[in-house]
């Protein structure tokens, strides 16, 4: 108590009575959660304004008499004749690693009740992307944890990979998984002591979500001991367009904290289709010039000044990185519609998430043939290349095999050889949810499938020997999977190793 | 429906008037009669509420508001205007209005700015501080 008064005491001595000089306005019309005023003749463009009760807005239309102004809080409480004033400030939010393991909106302000934030540091929410003498390319690996991905279509820290699918085809599965994963390899990471570790935080951004989608998210990554190394920006489906608008800004603020200061981040936007939305209903409320899919023309610009802000940094800038996984949503496979196409030619890459895959069993329903990783083989290890490097090629040779073999029985023995390895491979891809693997389990069971080891293994029992043979390396073989992780490659010993493990599993495994 | 021209006509209407001030209000009438002829009475409406939002705008832009707790004497309402008039081609209209609860000191708005020297604005800025 008496140093909350002795707090009061020091602010009245330092208090300098001063005269504040504001520009004002009033408003003339609220509608939507977009107010327009007339009189702030000398606001900004993207600066904050002061309604009365506390509620902030953003000036986003600025026209010759009257100011757009889109509401950040509740809109209702306005009226016309309400003076509106201009704070000289652009919207931050707060940054830091106190952040982390919290959930807050789209202005940074707590939603989680568990309590305030003490940030010491605000970052604004619209920055200029690093140009190009502070980057870096391109060339370690972030770990989805993923088997499909990580092997044929390697992230890479600092990249923008764009998961592309419909509705109900495990997007958000595959953000979770890679937030989870890079929990787990932080606690390892963290824990053996290793001083050249570089951990990587995660901000998961949900825009228009269900709030019930967004509490079994929370609840998927507190489980999986994730949470502590993410922060999560909401903004549900219920909220204005304004937060769904500004919401994937405020993470990416977040994110360059950790990048400028010398660390690892990663964003999940999920999903931007839901973010052009609100821009668009902003848009037309402002009465802006609608164009194709009634989106605004700046709409190109939404998600390219956000995606831009992922960087690699080169270590005269301190070697940190934002990698970003944005999400958008297709309808019926559309890949070719106006929103993603813009996202597509943003991104470095695109994972493509097929319906038919998803309902055939085959997850995560990566589509080889359409997902594709700009920074290709830079982003893997050594150990990986080794032995992914062909499963692309082979598995999507085997798909369009597969589609021919339909038609006829008579087929030679290169091309049986061809479908019966491709069959397992897809078995082998096949993984549930929120169970990432890690990168030596995961070149232990592609050697295991490249050196012919599940051949005589029945196609629909692949996915039960494959976790049989996780679980045999990770009990009985961790000196070897050690070897794997620190090694990075496999030499002619750890080969030998094994050969030796996986013919001592396969005497024990026995097919349902 | 009025045009975009409709309403730049109106401001500069507006503009003149207000600039010229008592001969501008006699000349104005006969102004807006010969602009007004001929149009449907949607379009005359629409044409003086712009003119109306206009002159008011303009006004304020010439009116010197100045508020506070008690009302203050002329010498220092004259020094206000002095000081507010600097640069400009005319001196301020001043308008004065007391309003207890700045507690003291004054708030002045002179078109959309406001300079708030008062003591309530102050206390707010305090506990904004401490919050």
């Amino acid at each position: 108590m008496s140093s909350i008064l002795e707090q009061i005491e020091k602010e009245i001595t330092a208090l300098k009575p001063g005269v504040s000089k504001t520009n004002t306005g009033v408003i003339t019309a609220v509608a939507d959660g977009v107010a327009k005023a007339e009189g702030l003749s000398q606001v900004m463009y993207n600066e904050m304004v002061e309604f009365p009760h506390g509620i902030t807005g953003i000036a986003l239309n600025l026209e010759e008499d009257e100011v757009g102004i889109v509401c950040l809080g509740d809109a209702n409480l306005l009226k016309q004749g309400d003076e509106v004033k201009t704070t000289g400030r652009l919207l931050s939010v707060p940054v830091g690693r106190v952040m982390l393991g919290r959930v807050v909106d789209a202005i940074g302000q707590p939603v989680d009740g568990k309590g305030p934030i003490d940030a010491t540091e605000h970052y604004p929410i619209e920055k200029i992307a690093p140009g190009i003498i502070p980057r870096k390319s391109v060339d370690q690996p972030l770990q989805t944890g993923i088997m499909a991905i990580d092997s044929m279509i390697p992230i890479g820290r600092g990249q923008r990979e764009l998961i592309i699918g419909d509705r109900q085809t495990g997007k958000t599965t595959i953000a979770i998984d890679t937030i989870i994963n890079q929990a787990k390899i932080n606690r390892q990471g963290l824990a053996s002591g290793d001083e050249s570790f570089r951990p990587v935080y995660s901000i998961y951004v949900a825009i228009g979500q269900k709030n019930s989608t967004i509490a079994r998210t929370i609840n998927a990554l507190e489980k999986a001991g994730a949470l502590e190394y993410t922060i999560i920006v909401v903004a549900a489906a219920a909220e204005n367009a304004a937060n769904l608008f500004l919401a994937p800004f405020a993470g990416t603020a977040m994110g360059e904290w950790f990048m400028q200061n010398g660390m690892d981040a990663l964003i999940i936007y999920d999903d931007l289709t839901k973010q052009a939305a609100a821009y668009r209903q902003i848009s037309l409320v402002l009465k802006r010039p609608a164009g194709r899919e009634a989106y605004p023309g700046d709409v190109f610009y939404l998600p390219s000044r956000l995606l831009e802000r992922s960087a690699r940094l080169n270590p005269d800038n301190g070697n940190g990185s934002l990698t970003a996984l944005p999400i958008i949503e297709t309808q019926a496979g559309d890949v070719a519609a106006y929103i993603p196409t813009n996202v597509i030619s943003i991104t470095d890459g695109q994972i493509f998430l097929e319906t038919d895959l998803f309902n055939q069993g085959i997850r995560p329903a990566v589509s080889v043939g359409l997902s594709v990783s700009r920074v290709g083989s830079a982003a893997q290890i050594k150990a990986t290349k080794q032995v992914a490097g062909r499963v692309k090629l082979e598995l999507a040779a085997y798909r369009e095999l597969a589609a021919f073999a339909q038609f006829g029985s008579d087929l030679d023995a290169r091309t049986r050889r061809q479908l019966d390895r491709g069959s397992r491979t897809v078995e082998l891809f096949k993984q549930p949810a929120y169970s990432p693997k890690a990168v030596e389990i995961q070149v232990a069971l592609l050697w295991a499938m490249q050196n012919d080891h599940f051949d005589d293994i029945e196609v629909e029992d692949i996915v039960s020997a494959a976790s049989s043979l996780e679980d045999y390396l990770s009990t009985g073989k961790q000196d070897l999977l050690g070897k794997i992780l620190s090694q990075k490659k496999l030499d002619e010993s750890i080969e030998a190793e094994l050969t030796e493990a996986v013919t001592a599993w396969r005497s024990t495994f026995k097919s349902a | 429906m009025a045009t975009s021209q409709d309403s730049k006509l109106a401001k500069r209407l507006a503009l003149l008037v207000v600039e010229a001030g008592e001969q501008g209000v006699a000349e104005l009438k006969p102004a807006l009669e010969k602009i007004l002829a001929g149009r449907s009475a949607k379009d005359r409406k629409a044409f003086l509420k712009d003119f109306h939002k206009a002159a008011v705008r303009e006004i304020q832009k010439e009116t010197l508001t100045v508020e506070s707790a008690q009302s203050l004497s002329p010498e220092v309402l004259s020094q206000l205007v002095i000081k507010f008039s600097e640069g400009r081609e005319r001196p301020l209209q001043v308008v004065q209005k007391t309003n207890p609860e700045l507690i003291a000191g004054m708030k002045v708005r002179l078109g959309d700015t406001v300079y708030d020297a008062s003591l309530a604005n102050n206390l707010q800025n305090l506990a904004n501080s401490i919050r």
